[in-house]
């Protein structure tokens, strides 16, 4: 949506029943027939709402937006949303925000190497007491037998595929300087950045790592989103070979039902060199 | 002003072949204007003005017959020019209404039904909706503008992007809110 300083004025100006009327035609007929203006006039709403709960509306902006703007129920509604929503923010921002970007068990989360799997024990938390008798003595006997079979040397030694898998939030860190950092082992075949969405609202996503100088690096193409931490992610695949130790970002954009396209987010991440 | 509806079945149907041959698309074009035309009576400050998009609508339903073969451009803005002399009918009999006394802090019980609601409501987002939200809404001393700009260049989208979707969190907030209330009150 494109929207000017010139318009959103114009708009408010219309919420507050102070735009001139030979101007109202103009601008009624565009939010019947403009989608992203209509939207923007929600968006004003919201925002000259703000405005006043801040105090930032004065003489006869103020005087319209009591006696003009309020008049409607869903106003009233909408300003007692927002007075709300302020005191949680303050209530909550000033301690989660902190947390979420600078609490080092955040960053070990964001960072995480391998792909996390529910452990055996912890599937049988919370089960029926011969429930869970029962799957032990299963899995007992299914680690005999495959103990027999793999010293028997009858079950194929091959080593697992190696994934490094790595959760990229979109650059979302206080201070702009804290960028998830990726070990790449030796070892590793693969590495998958899963890159978590806020929504599913596109077709397809396709993705490109870039360099430090901005240069594609790979691209992904067609990718869907999967379920994640409880939420969404899109997974981007990447052999180590193109990773050499520097820093990086993954460029994610939404593919929407038309063919168009739409910048969703860059993810950064640095890939620090081999230890001594 | 007429009270009875001109919209049955059939002029319904017809309505919606004028707005669009496919009827998908027709549906959402019915709502779309329904939608705005509400928008627009109600920033005119009209009382009821569900009821004035509903006359709009029916006015034209009445006209489709004489109009359809004819008419030519934007169909929404012929429902403006009808919405237009609804608005001076309306204006010659509008009823007298005091205005609302000046906002006012809610009860403070009620705020706090508000608050725990709206509290759950956040916690329920994900994780990536819930930082936004808190980031974009958080008090920054007046320089909000510097405080969004520098949050969308983190998030590497436009800054009217990044005001779309809060705006479409907040709707979601606010709807979970009054949906959470709805549900305190019933039970």
């Amino acid at each position: 949506m494109k929207s000017t300083a010139e318009e959103q004025n114009a708009v408010q100006q219309y919420l507050l029943g102070l735009l001139p009327p030979e101007r109202l035609p103009a601008l009624e007929e565009r939010l019947l027939t403009d989608e992203a203006f209509f939207n923007e006039l929600l968006i004003a709403e919201e925002e000259l709402i703000d405005r006043y709960l801040a105090g930032q509306v004065y003489g006869a902006e103020r005087e319209g937006f009591e006696s003009h703007f309020l008049l409607p129920p869903e106003r009233r509604k909408k300003l007692r949303f927002a007075r709300t929503l302020r005191r949680c923010v303050a209530a909550k921002g000033a301690v989660e925000v902190e947390v979420a970007a600078e609490s080092p068990e955040k960053k070990r989360e964001a960072a995480r190497p391998f792909e996390r799997r529910p452990t055996f024990l912890s599937t049988l938390r919370g089960r029926s007491p011969a429930l869970t008798a029962s799957m032990a003595a299963a899995a007992l006997l299914l680690l005999l037998v495959g103990s027999w079979v793999w010293l028997s040397g009858t079950w194929p030694r091959r080593e697992p595929h190696r994934i490094l898998a790595v959760t990229l939030s979109p650059g979302l860190t206080r201070g702009g300087g804290e960028v998830t950092k990726v070990k790449v082992g030796a070892d590793s075949e693969e590495v998958q950045f899963r890159l978590r969405l806020e929504g599913d609202e596109y077709r397809s996503y396709s993705a490109a790592l870039l360099s430090a100088e901005g240069s594609t690096v790979l691209t992904n193409e067609r990718l869907s989103p999967e379920p994640s931490d409880g939420g969404e992610a899109v997974v981007f695949r990447a052999p180590p070979r193109v990773l050499p130790p520097g820093d990086y970002q993954l460029k994610l954009t939404g593919i929407n039902a038309d063919g168009t396209s739409e910048s969703v987010g860059s993810y950064p991440f640095r890939v620090l060199g081999a230890e001594p | 002003m007429d009270k009875d509806s001109a919209l049955t079945q059939e002029s319904f149907d017809a309505l919606l072949t004028w707005l669009d041959p496919n009827r998908e698309r027709a549906g959402q074009r019915y709502e779309d204007i329904q939608c705005r035309l509400i928008k627009i009576f109600t920033c005119r400050g009209c009382h009821e003005p569900e009821v004035l998009a509903d006359v709009t609508i029916d006015r034209v339903v009445k006209r489709l017959k004489d109009i359809e073969g004819s008419y030519t451009g934007d169909r929404a803005l012929y429902f403006y020019g009808v919405a237009n002399k609804v608005y001076l009918e309306y204006l010659r009999r509008k009823p007298h209404v005091s205005p609302p006394p000046p906002p006012k802090d809610e009860p403070e019980e009620e705020a706090e039904e508000e608050y725990e609601c709206l509290d759950r409501c956040i916690e329920r987002l994900s994780p990536r909706n819930r930082e936004l939200v808190l980031l974009y809404y958080q008090e920054d001393k007046g320089a909000k503008i510097d405080h969004r700009k520098r949050l969308a260049e983190r998030l590497g989208i436009a800054l009217n992007a990044l005001r779309i979707r809060a705006h479409r969190i907040r709707a979601a907030l606010q709807k979970c809110m009054e949906d959470c209330l709805d549900r305190q009150e019933a039970g």
